[in-house]
């Protein structure tokens, strides 16, 4: 069993391996990133450390809300990269086992970033789960 | 202690070792075959088969052996004694081998005993039963007087990285005591700051590393090279004595190996070819290292081939890399450029018939990734030469912070020209290109604005721009922004993905008050 961290983007329920959540902060002080990829929202300094926001709905495709006093950056635990996410609301924390299947319901997610769409998978329980690694690779090798 | 411990020591020992071996080679290669070094030499390959013993790596301690007896038996005389020398560099570099297995844990067999017998039987190394000389005798390093200690290179990292963490809490602290005229507080930040400083110089000079390391090992490569290839080469360095941070030399270390290995390879002409062109039989390859203010300047210099700007840009004709229009107009110093073109010179024609190119791309972007910056100058038939200039040091520079739009951005003072002002009616074009006369030369122009993608800049009260000049290379270029912020000392952190994509940028950094800046990459501005 795994435990994941359940959040939503507009009204898609999706989640990710909570072992990766290093904190989650307000979202406050963003600062714009000139030239940045458009599902960049900008940059938050934080305790002298600078994190990259993702707007994780622009990535996927999904309709973005308007930012709401509910909306979280989840800060993510990596080594070689200091990334947070930005979600509307956080959920709750939930253990699924991770039989992991290939979402098929790509249709949920419009985006343009063919790739992307692998980094969904569907889990036990009907959760579509983010494939934290498969992101961080996408990231990191800048096909944008 | 335990075993791995010393094994880890041995490593890194053995590196030195080695490192000064090579060193000792090609210094007695070329000159007289001088007691002293022999004797170094000697010592050193003693003290890897000591250690090599006590852990029970028997390759390295068979070979080390062969090598310090062969090494015993050399003869001192004043002229070179190439064979020897020649076996040396191969059983060094194959002992080198050996170790770097171990350290690797690979589990490919490197076989030796072929050099073995080479060294056994090559006629000045009659003695084959030499006596293992016990530790303590004649070869065993001098202790007394010695100053040095290992630091590990992780260890100088994290001081570098910690201190420029305890400066950027300095200026947060001065900010504050602005914001409240804490007149006392302030004086002890002044101090603290210039200790940080003194904190910071100490460490900066204990990353220091010979570039020497880096040029010997150039030495070695243009030598077995060369024998490949069957060229005769002559390399100079000058300036080799000079240190540098070890994280600049270690990302110089690929480009500069890069454009050497094409030098060799297709820069320096085979010798009847060279006898043909009426040019002395060897080629000669110099690379002068020098300070010039806060930069390392290194000039890489051959008398080989050449490039051809004709050729290159008839080959970028051909690849669609540039439309015939362009190709009229281009100056031949614009068709040198071609070569830092990603997809250029992959052909194999192009790197033969143009004697250089290959993987030029890489070289640029290498040496932009440390802030610096590549210029290119060739002349067909007399040689290529290219300089790489560098920051010194990569963590902590005096930066100029100007606004562009929303935007901050720091740009190196060592870099800054001028800051200046100009009114529109001055600006005219040449070359398609807006351009100044400034000092009485003409002055490109660049619109941050454009390239950053935001609205054009306000002119000021009374009509004018602001204006940054600087300095890429050996060109000036203009700046046009829409303010300056001020001067400050910054610390220098590399962006990380999904930003290091961003090529205008090649750091970020804090300001006092928090505030994100992101470092202006000159170079791609060009």
């Amino acid at each position: 069993m795994n435990k994941i961290l359940l959040f939503e983007l507009n009204t898609q329920s999706l989640g990710f391996d909570l072992h990766y959540v290093r904190e989650v902060i307000e979202n406050k002080n963003i600062q714009p990133v000139p030239l940045a990829p458009h599902f960049v929202l900008g940059i938050v300094n934080r305790r002298g450390k600078v994190f990259t926001i993702i707007n994780l709905a622009a990535l996927l495709g999904v309709p973005s809300k308007d930012l709401s006093p509910d909306s979280r950056i989840v800060i993510l635990e990596h080594k070689e990269m200091d990334i947070g996410i930005l979600v509307d609301i956080i959920n709750q924390t939930k253990s699924v086992s991770l039989t992991e299947k290939k979402a098929n319901e790509t249709h949920l997610f419009t985006s343009k970033e063919k790739e992307f769409r692998h980094m969904v998978l569907k889990c036990e329980e009907g959760i579509h789960l983010l494939d934290l690694e498969k992101f961080f690779t996408f990231l990191k090798e800048g096909k944008f | 202690m335990d075993l791995d411990k010393y094994i880890q020591i041995f490593f890194s020992q053995a590196e030195n070792y080695l490192r000064e071996s090579y060193h000792i080679l090609l210094e007695i290669e070329h000159g007289p075959v001088e007691k002293d070094l022999v004797d170094h030499l000697m010592s050193n390959t003693h003290s890897i088969k000591g250690m090599a013993r006590t852990i029970g790596f028997s390759d390295v301690e068979e070979l080390s052996h062969g090598l310090e007896s062969f090494i015993k038996n050399l003869p001192r005389q004043k002229e070179p004694v190439s064979n020897e020398i020649g076996l040396l560099f191969e059983g060094f570099e194959v002992l080198e081998q050996l170790i770097e297995n171990l350290k690797t844990n690979a589990s490919q067999k490197i076989s030796y005993q072929d050099l073995l017998n080479k060294l056994h039987s090559l006629p000045s190394s009659p003695d084959k039963t030499v006596a293992i000389p016990t530790a303590g005798g004649d070869f065993s390093p001098k202790l007394k007087g010695y100053t040095h200690a290992q630091v590990r290179t992780e260890t100088l990292d994290n001081l570098l990285n910690l201190v420029s963490e305890t400066l950027l809490c300095q200026n947060r602290l001065a900010t504050i005591s602005k914001t409240y005229s804490l007149r006392e507080l302030h004086s002890s930040l002044f101090d603290l700051n210039e200790l940080i400083k003194e904190l910071h110089l100490q460490i900066t000079l204990a990353r220091l590393m010979p570039i020497k390391i880096l040029t010997d090992r150039i030495a070695r490569i243009i030598r077995n090279l060369a024998k490949d290839k069957k060229k005769e080469i002559e390399f100079i360095v000058k300036g080799e004595d000079l240190e540098i941070d070890r994280s600049i030399l270690e990302g110089l270390e690929e480009p500069l190996i890069h454009i050497i290995r094409n030098a060799v390879d297709h820069g320096i002409e085979e010798p009847e070819e060279r006898e043909r062109k009426q040019k002395s039989k060897k080629g000669t390859i110099t690379l002068t290292i020098s300070r010039v203010k806060e930069n390392i300047v290194i000039q890489f210099e051959d008398d080989g081939k050449g490039m051809d700007p004709h050729f290159l840009k008839q080959k970028a004709l051909e690849d669609g890399l540039i439309t015939p229009t362009q190709e009229k107009t281009m100056s031949q110093e614009e068709a040198l450029q071609l070569i830092y073109a990603p997809n250029f010179s992959t052909a194999e024609t192009v790197t033969e018939i143009s004697g250089r190119g290959h993987g030029m791309f890489i070289v640029k972007n290498k040496v932009n990734a440390l802030g610096g910056s590549i210029e290119i100058s060739s002349q067909k038939d007399i040689g290529s030469k290219i300089i790489i200039r560098l920051p010194l040091t990569l963590s902590i520079m005096s930066a100029f912070i100007i606004r562009v739009g929303p935007y901050l951005l720091a740009i190196p003072v060592a870099k800054v020209i001028a800051n200046t002002r100009i009114v529109p009616q001055e600006i005219f074009l040449q070359n398609h290109k807006e351009t100044i006369t400034f000092r009485k030369s003409p002055i490109f122009l660049c619109q941050l604005h454009t390239v950053l993608n935001v609205a054009s800049p306000p002119l000021h009260d009374g009509g004018y721009l602001s204006l940054v000049i600087v300095e890429i290379g050996n060109h000036h270029i203009g700046l046009i922004v829409d303010g300056f912020v001020g001067q400050q000392e910054i610390v220098i952190r590399p962006l990380k993905p999904p930003l290091n994509h961003i090529k205008v940028f090649s750091g970020i950094t804090l300001l006092g008050d928090g505030k994100i800046t992101f470092l202006l990459n000159l170079e791609e501005l060009l």
